[in-house]
């Protein structure tokens, strides 16, 4: 433990608290507060997202029908049409911003920039991330990121519709269909912006994680919750950079005329492009997707480590396989680099490439399956607690369960050629990235809520939420599976053109039904997260008895964490010892009585 | 974990052994007919397989989360096993699901092969290449006419296609606007039309798709199963044929109590005013019978557009119709000559004579 001890002295340097309104909430450097910042700002956007999305669920069910409450505000606007329906471009712009905004605005901003920044200091037992003002300055990215994504809707003529994938030509070509030109470009600079933002907060959270553990904090013995924001953060570091390069570069097509994307001789209504040509659409893909398929193990493994702190704790056992559930993670990272052309096998890129990342992607499920046998483990023979953060956790292994699964079929290249491009896709993801994902950011907050607001969650509206929420999403997103096995493509905003999509549109209408619970029953969270803030019962140190160092210290943390930076002596999931008269061992308790191996 | 082991082994036995058992009909079957007999069936058999090893899988891990839930919930004075892991039961569930994952990998390597890394020769007249070069947003086809060669004067132009039952259609593809991807649901097919590259793949279709009059429902036939049936011509059939007795009819359903059926439309096939003897084909023969003898109506299969290609890409479908083979020549024949004798509009033309003919001709000959 000698490596700490040089470590040790910054430390000691505790910091103020600035007095003035500015100091203090706007412009604040603590990681606390900045995590606050991100998590109200993303719960904002996840409202807009969602909105979007009911949006789009209404004009699959009702095509072309005025959409209720909105429609008569967007007559004639970018999203609807005279009679107050949803018009065709408008539906390309809620399919392309609902996705945009839930994934770089939503999820990853509190996966990393909420949970990351509250987190790691604590557990780490730091007094700060290592760079306060780097981390200010990420969220001060972020938010104006966030503003050019909304400005995308109203400049020009629409919002960017090229999903969130926003594959050239369509994105490149300025006139290649409405909101192809200003929308695209602020969409462009949004996602180039929230991935600067993200390498800056990846760097902070490493160099955080690597050089501030406190005195005894050995690497076995960071909570897992950490270890997933460790691993992200080298996935962030490795893989945006290269996502704003392609943002650069299609920035550059766009503005400037160059053709990193675009063949030559291509005609767009009639119209011959200027473009000198010489690129290629395949190109993009490949830079898109070398970011984007590590991005959904960013969207997925800091639920992956919140999970597995919330199962711990609440079946009151050690992690199974703690050493396992680390490598299987640095095992998703290694792999999440080499599958990118999964998303591609039907692009017209050489079958002989698919089959290399045909394999390579049955091989990325096994470290996923691992973990799911590993907390499977951890229930087993464990004491379980059913409570509201609980059910979310459990909520989140049993959905991603799903999600996981469903992978397999798409990674099978032949079968692939069929429900690529299908409801079966959005199926997939979103078992992983709402069933997955956002359960265990739910079941998170409500976790550490006392130690955000120093009071509790109310538990009746958490269980009601958790219900109808479990439920409606089932509801909504099982089905889709049954849609993509039928064929139904997506990001097709009427499935009723089809002859051979009629037989199935009881089902869309059925989907959308339940997505209006799922959307409403979020609302129920919402107020409670609010309420709670200010009525909320007072919450003492330790509500859950868990072991990690953020629940040695008061509800709420003062804003220099620790008084004394403490010193660490066990492992984060010493439960059950049945040492020291308590089913939980805080990782600062004296060694004397530990039980533990680690 | 040793307690645990009794229990978890025969669970998953249990687990495996209720799916093995599970006859294949007994699962749900949403996909769309399968009417590509070269490869369709191994996907559709492969979605099948995968689906009862996910199945196994799927009732194993969820029923052990119930389980714990039940049998370890926390009771007063119930206290939780403190263990760190197991070495033997870490081991066993990587490496099964390796094998698994590994095996699934293997096995349909083969298939993938054999339909996109083999490909019938274009030489071969028993291939019918078409060349397909969407753009925002319709589909365009075209054949190589009585000649046999691309970029000639009588190519053949067409928005939707005849295929001949059962023949390798191998279709060539590319855009010069936006992606496009050609999707046809029932042959098991789709490929992007990538601007800038020319992408092939092929596939067969084996059942004709009529309308059954009585029904009132699409029916997919084998030629054997048509035998007995009389199928007429209607309008969608196409420009040349002559023997048309029917209409297509796509009625919306905008009765009051349909606000759940919103968007859903309602086909029939309706006779042609004045028609009461129409053409069909009997017994591998056309014949002229009376309009209340017929059984059914040729129709189509659908081609949908699977990449999101602008503001229009909802709208972007088209149809296949799968023929008879004598059916098919004389459809073959008649736009062929039609091709010939009147050419065809300078505006379809343009954009293949510029984009595949000049910029890119080697596209337009025969790849081995
Ligand atoms: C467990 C193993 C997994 C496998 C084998 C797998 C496989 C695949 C494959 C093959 C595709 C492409 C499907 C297609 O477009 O035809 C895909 C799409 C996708 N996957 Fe996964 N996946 C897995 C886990 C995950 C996880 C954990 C996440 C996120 C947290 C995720 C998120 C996504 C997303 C967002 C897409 C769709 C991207 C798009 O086209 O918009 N997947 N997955
Ligand atoms: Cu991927
Ligand atoms: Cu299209």
């Amino acid at each position: 433990m000698s490596e700490h001890a040089e470590a040790h002295a910054p430390h000691e340097h505790i910091p103020v608290e600035p007095r003035g309104f500015i100091r203090k909430y706007i412009f604040s450097i603590d990681h606390k507060w900045i995590g606050k910042q991100y998590l109200v700002t993303a719960l904002f956007f996840m409202l807009v997202g969602g909105g979007l999305a009911m949006m789009m669920r209404w004009q699959l069910a009702y095509p072309d029908t005025p959409v209720p409450i909105v429609g008569n505000m967007l007559k004639s606007s970018w999203i609807c049409g005279e009679n107050g329906a949803v018009s065709p471009e408008g539906f390309n712009q809620l399919v392309t911003m609902h996705g945009s905004i839930m994934i770089f605005l939503v999820v990853i901003p509190i996966l990393v920039g909420a949970f990351g920044n509250f987190l790691i200091p604590l557990h780490v037992g730091a007094r700060d991330v290592a760079f306060p003002f780097l981390n200010a300055l990420s969220y001060w990215i972020y938010l104006p990121a966030g503003i050019l994504f909304m400005t995308s809707f109203f400049v020009g003529d629409g919002g960017a519709g090229s999903g969130w994938t926003a594959y050239p030509p369509l994105s490149d070509l300025n006139n290649s269909s409405p909101g192809m030109h200003y929308g695209q470009i602020f969409w462009l600079f949004g996602v180039f912006l929230v991935g600067f933002s993200s390498i800056l907060g990846g760097m902070n959270f490493m160099t955080t994680i690597i050089k501030l553990r406190a005195p005894g904090m050995t690497w076995t013995r960071m909570p897992l919750v950490t270890w997933a924001q460790f691993v992200t953060a080298l996935f962030q570091l490795l893989a945006t950079p290269v996502l704003a390069s392609a943002m650069m570069l299609l920035m550059m097509d766009k503005l400037f005329g160059c053709s990193f994307f675009v063949p030559k001789d291509l005609v767009v209504s009639g119209d011959p492009s200027t473009r000198a040509g010489g690129g290629h659409p395949l190109l993009w893909q490949h830079i898109f997707w070398f970011y984007s398929h590590p991005a959904v193990y960013i969207l997925v493994l800091p639920g992956m480590g919140i999970a597995s702190d919330l199962i711990a704790t609440f079946s009151r056992k050690p992690i199974f396989g703690y050493k396992v559930m680390v490598i299987s993670m640095v095992g998703i990272m290694g792999l999440g680099f080499i599958v990118w052309g999964h998303h591609m096998f039907q692009s017209g890129m050489d079958p002989r490439v698919g089959m290399a990342f045909m394999m390579s992607t049955m091989l990325i499920a096994l470290p996923s399956g691992v973990k799911v046998f590993n907390w499977l483990g951890t229930l087993w023979g464990g004491s379980i607690r059913f409570t509201v953060p609980m059910m979310h956790a459990l909520s989140f292994l049993s959905m991603f369960i799903i999600g996981g699964l469903s992978g397999l079929w798409m990674a099978a290249t032949p079968v692939d050629i069929f429900i690529h491009d299908t409801y079966y896709v959005v199926a997939h993801f979103h078992y992983v990235v709402f069933g997955g994902t956002l359960f265990a950011v739910f079941g998170g907050l409500i976790f550490w809520f006392p130690k955000m607001y120093g009071r509790m969650m109310n538990n009746t509206l958490g269980y009601i939420h958790w219900f109808l929420t479990f439920v409606s999403f089932n509801l909504v997103f099982f089905p889709m599976h049954i849609l993509g096995e039928a064929g139904a493509m997506r990001r097709v905003s009427t499935h009723t053109t089809y002859e051979f999509l009629q037989p199935i549109q009881w089902m869309n209408v059925m989907i959308s039904h339940a997505a209006f619970v799922l959307g409403t029953a979020q609302l129920i969270f919402i107020f409670n997260l609010f309420w709670s803030m200010y009525r909320g019962k007072k919450a003492e140190a330790n509500p859950w008895q868990s072991n990690t160092l953020e629940w040695t210290m008061p509800s709420p943390i003062p804003y220099h964490n620790f008084d004394k930076i403490p010193i660490v002596n066990h492992g984060p999931y010493e439960y059950s010892t049945g040492s020291n008269g308590t089913d939980f061992m805080p990782q600062n308790a004296p060694a004397a009585t530990g039980g533990g191996h680690h | 974990m040793r307690g645990s082991a009794r229990l978890l082994t025969p669970l998953a036995a249990a687990a495996f052994a209720l799916f093995a058992a599970l006859p294949a009909s007994a699962v749900p079957n949403w996909l769309p007919p399968n009417v590509n007999a070269s490869y369709g069936t191994k996907v559709d058999d492969l979605y099948f397989a995968i689906y009862f090893i996910v199945a196994a899988f799927f009732f194993l891990t969820e029923g052990l989360i119930l389980y714990c839930c039940i049998a370890f919930r926390g009771r007063p004075g119930r206290k939780a096993k403190y263990m760190h892991g197991s070495n033997v039961a870490e081991t066993v569930w990587t490496v099964i699901p390796a094998l698994i994952l590994i095996g699934i990998g293997v096995a349909q390597a083969g298939t993938w092969k054999e339909i996109r890394m083999t490909f019938p020769s274009e030489k071969d007249p028993n291939t019918l290449v078409i060349q397909t070069f969407p753009k925002q947003y319709e589909w365009a086809f075209r054949y190589a006419g009585a000649d046999g060669a691309f970029g000639t004067a009588d190519d053949v132009y067409q928005n939707g296609i005849h295929i001949p039952i059962g023949r390798k259609v191998l279709v060539k593809l590319s855009s010069s606007d936006v992606i496009h991807s050609f999707f046809v649901p029932h042959a098991r097919v789709k490929l992007d039309a990538m601007p800038g590259m020319m992408g092939r793949t092929w596939f067969t279709m084996d059942k004709v798709s009529v309308w059954n009059l009585k029904d009132q429902k699409m029916e997919v036939l084998t030629l054997e199963e048509m035998k007995s049936k009389k199928v007429a011509w209607a309008l969608t059939n196409g420009p040349s044929r002559q023997a048309w007795g029917y209409k297509l009819v796509e009625a919306s359903t905008d009765a009051p109590d349909a606000q759940l059926k919103k968007g859903m439309k309602k086909y029939s096939y309706e006779l042609l005013t004045g028609k009461t003897n129409v053409q069909v084909w009997y017994e591998g023969k056309v014949q002229d019978v009376p309009a209340a003898e017929v059984d059914a109506v040729f129709h189509r299969y659908e081609i949908a557009c699977a990449e999101l290609c602008g503001m229009q890409h909802f709208n972007m479908r088209s149809n296949v119709f799968v023929d008879p083979p004598e059916i098919y020549d004389t459809w073959y024949k008649g736009v062929c000559d039609q091709a010939v004798k009147t050419g065809s509009p300078e505006v379809t033309t343009a954009r293949w004579h510029t984009y595949w003919d000049q910029a890119h001709p080697t596209w337009n000959k025969a790849i081995e």
